[in-house]
């Protein structure tokens, strides 16, 4: 089964949130940060960065601020801008890692523009939200910057049920049953020595039985003679 | 006695020597998009523009995929013969940015750009890459020719074969409406 994984689908398939998480002691980390725009919300909870309640994108590492134009929205990440619908879907992602002196810092709109401020400098997106250029006059005055706030609790507390649902696969959980992991170090020392006496007790049953096939033989060859031939003879 | 005890030892130092060359320090990014546009287009690069993916492009591309296209827009750069696209495609849980370059309807150029998992790093190498070159898509839309795999990176050489062809429609569609 583990050498299968991938083909049968349980490397991709979680366990959901219940006793499987708690046992493992698995806890969902409170948002690092929520930017709200639009009449919805951005926050970023682990690496996972959600829409509303939605999932928009995994492996996000940071959550610089959330602005909205002409009905898209643009999620400042650490070096990415990533684009999502009002729906929640993703839109697209701009990556501006060679363009950028550092992290986006903070992420606002300017005469219906996106900026972004990295490293003290400013960069422009175009109309269409496919690139930014930096911006050579701008002095960051008149740029209407996205602020975090807190998430509502409500929000929080479904957010963190769902990052829960997507923590363990199937994958990880037979694996560790296998190895005896799931009962912790305990469990691990438990399985070795199941698998050492395995292996134990198969060589010292090879070993008996050619002690006995010897001594059969032995019988058999030094007997009165009346062996049927097949021992050893000495 | 001591034949088995040097057995046992060259067994151990091979097992060890295997545990650290999987180590994956060869994930990373390469290369820039920026840098690898400038290489596709040496006269200038073009405008970047913006294609949605939707009705049978989205289609076409999801079959090839086999699963949904993660984004509803992608971006492209194109000068009137040749299209760069960078695409992202995950190999086994971690998405491959891969740089495709087409001119007449043929790859001229695929470049891993950035690997982030440990294993399947090797289709970064252009003994892998150069396979790509001139192929082009039948009307299946499956690539022209075979590209041979490479053993322990079956996942990323999949991605990254995906990727050429989704590539290839993805520039079929802009030549076909330009």
């Amino acid at each position: 089964m583990l050498n299968h994984g991938h083909r049968l689908g349980i490397d991709q398939t979680y366990v959901g949130p219940g006793w499987v998480t708690k046992l493992y002691g698995i806890e969902a980390p409170p948002p690092s940060d929520s930017f709200a725009a639009g009449g919805h919300r951005a926050t970023l909870l682990g690496e996972t960065l959600y829409f509303d309640r939605s999932r928009l994108l995994k492996g996000v590492s940071a959550l610089n601020g959330m602005t909205v134009t002409e009905g898209l929205f643009a999620i400042a990440g650490d070096s990415s801008v990533i684009l999502s619908s009002s729906e929640g879907e993703r839109v697209d992602e701009i990556d501006l890692t060679g363009m950028l002196p550092g992290p986006i810092q903070r992420i606002g709109l300017k005469g219906g523009r996106v900026v972004v401020m990295s490293g003290g400098k400013y960069f422009v997106a175009d109309a269409m939200l496919a690139g930014f250029s930096p911006a050579t006059e701008e002095n960051g005055s008149g740029i209407d910057w996205a602020d975090a706030t807190p998430a509502p609790a409500d929000l929080v507390a479904e957010l963190q049920n769902d990052f829960l649902g997507e923590t363990l696969t199937i994958e990880r959980v037979t694996a560790d049953i296998h190895s005896g992991r799931i009962l912790g170090p305990a469990g691990a020392y438990f399985m070795d020595f199941i698998a050492l006496s395995l292996i134990v007790l198969s060589m010292t049953g090879l070993f008996q039985w050619r002690q006995r096939r010897n001594g059969n033989g032995r019988r058999n060859g030094n007997g009165n003679g009346n062996g049927n031939g097949n021992g050893h003879s000495h | 006695m001591k034949r088995w005890l040097l057995i046992l030892l060259s067994s151990s130092t091979l097992a060890a020597a295997v545990a650290l060359a999987g180590d994956g320090g060869q994930a990373g990014r390469y290369m820039e998009v920026d840098d690898y546009l400038g290489s596709a287009f040496p006269d200038g690069v073009p405008n970047v523009q913006v294609l949605w993916v939707s009705g049978e492009l989205r289609e076409d591309i999801e079959q090839v995929l086999g699963h949904r296209f993660g984004k509803l827009r992608t971006r492209y750069w194109y000068n009137g013969e040749s299209s760069v696209w960078v695409l992202e495609e995950i190999g086994k849980e971690l998405p491959i940015t891969i740089g495709v370059t087409i001119r007449d309807g043929s790859i001229t150029n695929v470049k891993v750009l950035e690997f982030r998992e440990s294993r399947g790093w090797e289709v970064k190498y252009p003994f892998f890459t150069d396979q790509f070159r001139d192929a082009s898509l039948d009307k299946k839309h499956r690539l022209d020719r075979d590209i041979d795999g490479i053993t322990g990176a079956t996942l990323s050489v999949s991605a990254v074969t995906r990727i050429a062809r989704v590539a290839l429609i993805l520039h079929e569609n802009i030549t076909a409406t330009s």
